[in-house]
C-alpha cells in the first residue's frame, strides 16, 4: 500500500495545497471561497499526507493538536462577534478598521470570524481522520 | 433590605473561601454578617407601625415587568427575623458540629445561598422574583438534604424533596402569573391592595387552587408530606434550620399572605381545614410511635406545620392571631429540640430514644435547653407555648362552624405532640445512664442555639409585652385594621385553660405510658406505611421504566433504521401535506434549456446509482457514491452556484477519504439483507426521491418572493463590503447561524472521537 511517489508528492503537495486553502480563504468574501471551503481544502489536504505517510508524520506536519484548532477557531469567532461591544455596537456588528495588509487585503471582524470558521474546520474533520486512521 | 438579601448571597459566594483560609473562625465571620442584618431588620420593623411597611424597587427586566422590589411588612419582616436570626444560631452550630467534614467550605456555600433565597423570598414584593427565591430555596434546600452524597438513600431523598417542591413551585408560577393577570400588577403590594375587588373575579378559583398546592408541598401538608421525614438525612443543623424553623414554612407564609384574597372563600377554608387537620392529626400520631429522635421531630413539625395550616383556614382575625404567635413558638421550640437532638447523637452516637437516658448530669447544659424547649413545646405554663396553645384553642371556641369538630381534632394533636415534645426533649435526660454513654455538654458554638432558643421560649411567656407589638404588626399586616395584639399568660378561669389543663393531664400520662414501645405492633406499622411516600416511589419507577422503554425503542443503535426513521418521516409529513392541499400539478415545462452536457451527467450519475445498488463491493459503492457527489457538483456548477459546487467538491473528497478509512476494520458482509429488506428500502427511496423531485418542480414554478433576495443583494457591497453573497450571509447577515454551527460542529467532534476512542470494555 505505501508508495514512493505517492509519500513524496503528497510533501510538496501539502504546502501547495495549504497556500491553495489559505487563498480560498480570503478571496471568499468577494469570489467563490471563504472559510468553510478553506478549510475543507486544508482537510483534505492532511488527509492525503496521512494516507501517504501515516498518522504519526501528518501530526507533526499538522504541528499542534486538532482540538486545540477547533479551540482557538471558537475563540476568534467569538471573539469577532465581542470586539464591537466594546465599541457600544450590537454584536456580530461587522467592524472594517482602515488596516491594510499586502497580499491579505483589509483586516475586518468578518474575516476574523471566517478564519475561526476554516480553524474549526480543519480542526473537526482531522480529529475525526487521525482517530480513525490510529485505530 | 435590597442590600441585606445582596449581601448574604454575596458572604455566599466568598463562604467556601472562608471557610478554607480561616478554619477556625469561619463560623463566627459567616455568623456576624446575618446578625447585622437581624439587627437592622429589628431596628426596620421597630419603627413600624401596624399598617406600616417599607418598600424598595429596582428595575431588573422592565419589558417583562419584572423588579427586584422588595417589601417589608409585619408578615414579612416577622420571617425575615426568624431567618436571620436562627440562622446565625444555626451557622454558629455548624461550625463545631460539621468541625471534622472537609465537605464544610461547600456546606456553608449551600446555607448561605438558602439563608439568602429564604430573605428574598419573604421580602420580595415582585412576584416573579418570589418564585424565583421560592425555587432558590428548594435547590439550596437539595444540595444540604444531599449532604453525604455518597449515600445512596441521601441522594435519593434530596432528590425527592426536589422533585415534591418543585411541582408546587410550577403551581407557584402559574398561580401568580394568574393573580397579576388579573389585577393586572406584578407587585404583591398593589394586588393585595384591594382584596375585595379581586374576589369576584372568576379566575380566582383556579388561583386559590394552584397556590394551595404551592403551599402544601412546601410545607409538607397531607399528601405531599412524606418528603419531610426523608430530608432528614441532612445534617441535624439543616433539619432544624431550613425542614423546621424556616423553608418548610414558606408554603405558610404564602398562605398568610394571600389570605385576604380569600376571605370567606368556602373552598379556601374548607381544603386548607381539611388537610391541614388530616395533616396535624397523621404527623403527631405517627411522630408518637418513632423512636428516633429526628423522625420523631420530622413528624411533629409535619403536625406543627399541619396545626398552621389548620387555624390560618379558620380565617378570622384571632385565628391569624394564633397562628402567628404559634408560629413563632415552634420554631423557638422546635429549633431548640432539634439541636439538643444533633448534640446528642453527636455526642454519644445514637438518636434511638430507648437507649438514650439519664444524660442530664453529663450534659446539663443541653438538658436544661432541652427540657425547657420540650415544656414549651408541650404548653405548660409559663412557657410561650402554653400562650400559644390557649390562642388557638380560643380561635376553635369563637369559629362559626364545627366548632366542637375542631376542637377534638385540635386537643387530639395538642395530647399527642405533649408527648413527642417530651420523648424528644425530655426523655434523654431524665432516668439513669443505662447504656453507660460517655458524654458532655459541647464547647459554645453548639451550646448558644439550643440554649438561646429554649430561653427565648421562657422569656417570651413570662414578659410576652416584648414580642407583642411585632405580632402585632404581622397580623395587621395579614388582617388590616384587626385589634391590637394582647397576649398574656393569664386569661382568668375560662374553657381555653381546661384545655390546656385537660391536654397537659392527658399528655403526661400518655407519655409515662411511653407510646413508642408499641412500635412494632402491626397496627401502628399499618399507619406509618398508608404513605403517599409509596405512591411516589411507584410513579418514580414506572416513569425510569417507561423513559428506558422509550430510549431502547428510539435509540436502538442501528444507523440505518434511524435514517429510516428520518426519510419515512419527511415523505410522511410532505406526501401528507401535499394530499390534503389537493396536489398540485407537476409542470415539466421549464424555462431551462437542456443542453446534451446535462443529459450525459444525469446518465452518469445514473449509472452510479445503479452501481451503488448492485455491487457486492463496499469500496465499489463508495467510488460510486463519490461519483454521485461530484456530478451533482458539476450541476451546481453549470447552474450558476459555485461557492456551492466547491463545497461539495470538496465535502465529497472527504466523505470518500472517510469511508476508505472505516472499511479497513469493518468485517466482509455477512448477513446480506433479504428480499424483503430490498423491497421495503427501494419503495422508501423511490418515495423520498419523488417527493423531493417533486418538490423541486413545484417551488421552480412558483412565484417567488424576492424580497430577501434583493435585500442581501443590495446591501452586500453597501453594508458589509463583500461582493460574494453567499458568504457575506455566511459570516455576516447570518453570523450567528455559522457561529451556533461551527460550535455544534465542534461538540459534535467530540463526541465521535469518544466513539472511536473509548469503545465499550476498552476504556
Amino acid at each position: 500500500m505505501r508508495s514512493i511517489i505517492f509519500a513524496s508528492a503528497s510533501k510538496y503537495l501539502l504546502p501547495l495545497l495549504l497556500l491553495f486553502s489559505f487563498y480560498i480563504l480570503l478571496r471568499g468574501h468577494n469570489d467563490p471561497g471563504g472559510g468553510f471551503i478553506g478549510g475543507l481544502v486544508a482537510a483534505a489536504a492532511y488527509s492525503l499526507f496521512t494516507i501517504a505517510n501515516g498518522v504519526q508524520s501528518a501530526r507533526l506536519a499538522l504541528g499542534v493538536q486538532p482540538s486545540k484548532l477547533i479551540a482557538f477557531g471558537l475563540l476568534f469567532a467569538g471573539a469577532s462577534g465581542l470586539i464591537p461591544l466594546f465599541y457600544g455596537m450590537p454584536f456580530m456588528t461587522g467592524m472594517w478598521p482602515d488596516i491594510i495588509i499586502p497580499g491579505i487585503g483589509k483586516l475586518s471582524t468578518p474575516l476574523l470570524f471566517d478564519t475561526g470558521v476554516y480553524l474549526v474546520v480543519i480542526g473537526v474533520i482531522l480529529i475525526i481522520i487521525f482517530s480513525l486512521a490510529e485505530e | 433590605m435590597y442590600l441585606s438579601v445582596l449581601l448574604i448571597f454575596l458572604l455566599a459566594v466568598l463562604a467556601p473561601f472562608i471557610q478554607r483560609l480561616f478554619p477556625r473562625a469561619a463560623h463566627y465571620l459567616l455568623a456576624a454578617i446575618p446578625l447585622g442584618v437581624f439587627i437592622y431588620l429589628l431596628s426596620l420593623s421597630a419603627g413600624l407601625d401596624e399598617s406600616g411597611s417599607v418598600r424598595e424597587s429596582y428595575v431588573w427586566v422592565e419589558s417583562l415587568a419584572i423588579n427586584l422590589s422588595f417589601w417589608g411588612d409585619g408578615l414579612g419582616l416577622l420571617f425575615a427575623l426568624l431567618i436571620t436570626g436562627i440562622g446565625v444560631l444555626i451557622v454558629l452550630y455548624s461550625g463545631e458540629y460539621l468541625k471534622a467534614d472537609p465537605m464544610l467550605p461547600r456546606f456553608y456555600l449551600y446555607l448561605m445561598l438558602f439563608m439568602g433565597a429564604m430573605l428574598g423570598l419573604v421580602l420580595s414584593d415582585n412576584i416573579i422574583t418570589v418564585f424565583i427565591f421560592w425555587e432558590l430555596t428548594s435547590i439550596s434546600s437539595y444540595f444540604l438534604i444531599g449532604h453525604y452524597f455518597e449515600e445512596k438513600q441521601s441522594r435519593a431523598n434530596a432528590l425527592q424533596a426536589l422533585l415534591v417542591t418543585g411541582l408546587g413551585g410550577l403551581a407557584l408560577l402559574a398561580g401568580m402569573v394568574l393573580l397579576a393577570n388579573i389585577s393586572g400588577s406584578y407587585e404583591l403590594s398593589e394586588i393585595l391592595s384591594s382584596p375585595a375587588a379581586m374576589r369576584q373575579h372568576e379566575l380566582m378559583q383556579p388561583v386559590m387552587l394552584l397556590l394551595i398546592l404551592a403551599a402544601f408541598t412546601k410545607s409538607a401538608q397531607f399528601p405531599f408530606y412524606f418528603w419531610l421525614p426523608n430530608a432528614m438525612s441532612a445534617p441535624t443543623p439543616v433539619s432544624a434550620y431550613l425542614h423546621s424553623a424556616t423553608m418548610v414554612k414558606a408554603g405558610i407564609y404564602l398562605l398568610a399572605r394571600i389570605a385576604p384574597l380569600f376571605e370567606g372563600n368556602e373552598w379556601w377554608q374548607n381544603l386548607l381545614l381539611i388537610f391541614g387537620g388530616i395533616t396535624m392529626i397523621l404527623g403527631a400520631a405517627v411522630a408518637v410511635f418513632n423512636t428516633d429522635l429526628k423522625k420523631i421531630l420530622a413528624y411533629s413539625t409535619v403536625s406543627a406545620l399541619g396545626i398552621l395550616t389548620f387555624t390560618i383556614g379558620i380565617g378570622s382575625p384571632e385565628a391569624i392571631n394564633a397562628a402567628v404567635v404559634f408560629l413563632v413558638v415552634h420554631s423557638l421550640y422546635k429549633g431548640a429540640l432539634f439541636l439538643v437532638a444533633g448534640a446528642l447523637d453527636h455526642e454519644t452516637g445514637t438518636r434511638d430514644i430507648r437507649k438514650l437516658n439519664g444524660l442530664f448530669k453529663m450534659m446539663p447544659l443541653m438538658g436544661i435547653a432541652g427540657i425547657a424547649a420540650a415544656f414549651s413545646s408541650a404548653g405548660i405554663p409559663p412557657f410561650f407555648g402554653f400562650i400559644g396553645k390557649e390562642l388557638i384553642y380560643e380561635s376553635e371556641l369563637h369559629a362559626v362552624a364545627y366548632s366542637e369538630i375542631l376542637i377534638v381534632a385540635m386537643l387530639f394533636t395538642m395530647v399527642l405532640l405533649f408527648v413527642a415534645g417530651f420523648n424528644a426533649g425530655l426523655k434523654p435526660f431524665r432516668g439513669s445512664n443505662t447504656a453507660g454513654f460517655k458524654a458532655h455538654d459541647p464547647g459554645f458554638n453548639m451550646l448558644a442555639g439550643p440554649v438561646i432558643l429554649a430561653a427565648l421560649g421562657l422569656i417570651f411567656g413570662l414578659f410576652p409585652g416584648l414580642i407583642s407589638p411585632l405580632l402585632s404588626n404581622t397580623v395587621g399586616s395579614v388582617v388590616p385594621g384587626a385589634e391590637k395584639l394582647q397576649l398574656g399568660l393569664w386569661h382568668g378561669f375560662n374553657l381555653p385553660l381546661l384545655l390546656s389543663g385537660i391536654t397537659i393531664i392527658a399528655g403526661s400520662s400518655l407519655y409515662i405510658l411511653g407510646l413508642y414501645r408499641y412500635k412494632d405492633k402491626e397496627i401502628i406499622r399499618g399507619i406509618s406505611r398508608a404513605d403517599a411516600n409509596n405512591f411516589y416511589d411507584l410513579f418514580i419507577r414506572d416513569l425510569l421504566r417507561f423513559a428506558s422503554l422509550l430510549t431502547r425503542i428510539l435509540q436502538n443503535g442501528y444507523m440505518r433504521y434511524y435514517l429510516m426513521a428520518i426519510i419515512f418521516t419527511v415523505v410522511g409529513l410532505i406526501g401528507f401535506t401535499i394530499t390534503t392541499l389537493g396536489g398540485f400539478e407537476l409542470n415539466f415545462n421549464l424555462k431551462n434549456k437542456i443542453y446534451p452536457h446535462d443529459v450525459m451527467l444525469v446518465l452518469v450519475v445514473f449509472v452510479a446509482i445503479l452501481d451503488v445498488i448492485t455491487t457486492s463491493s463496499r469500496l465499489a459503492a463508495v467510488a460510486a457514491l463519490g461519483i454521485i457527489g461530484l456530478g451533482v457538483a458539476i450541476i451546481f456548477m453549470f447552474f450558476g452556484a459555485p461557492d456551492l459546487a466547491m463545497t461539495q467538491f470538496t465535502i465529497d473528497t472527504l466523505t470518500v477519504i472517510l469511508f476508505v478509512f472505516i472499511l479497513y476494520k469493518l468485517p466482509r458482509f455477512f448477513n446480506r439483507s433479504t428480499v424483503f429488506d430490498h423491497i421495503r428500502d427501494g419503495i422508501l427511496a423511490v418515495s423520498f426521491g419523488a417527493i423531493m423531485g417533486a418538490i423541486v418542480l413545484f417551488v421552480l414554478n412558483e412565484e417567488k418572493d424576492l424580497r430577501l433576495m434583493n435585500y442581501f443583494a443590495e446591501q452586500s457591497y453597501v453594508s458589509a463590503h463583500g461582493r460574494n453573497i453567499v458568504n457575506v450571509i455566511l459570516v455576516d447577515f447570518r453570523g450567528l447561524d455559522t457561529l451556533v454551527e461551527i460550535t455544534v460542529l465542534a461538540v459534535a467532534s467530540i463526541g465521535v472521537y469518544a466513539l472511536i476512542k473509548f469503545k465499550t470494555g476498552n476504556p
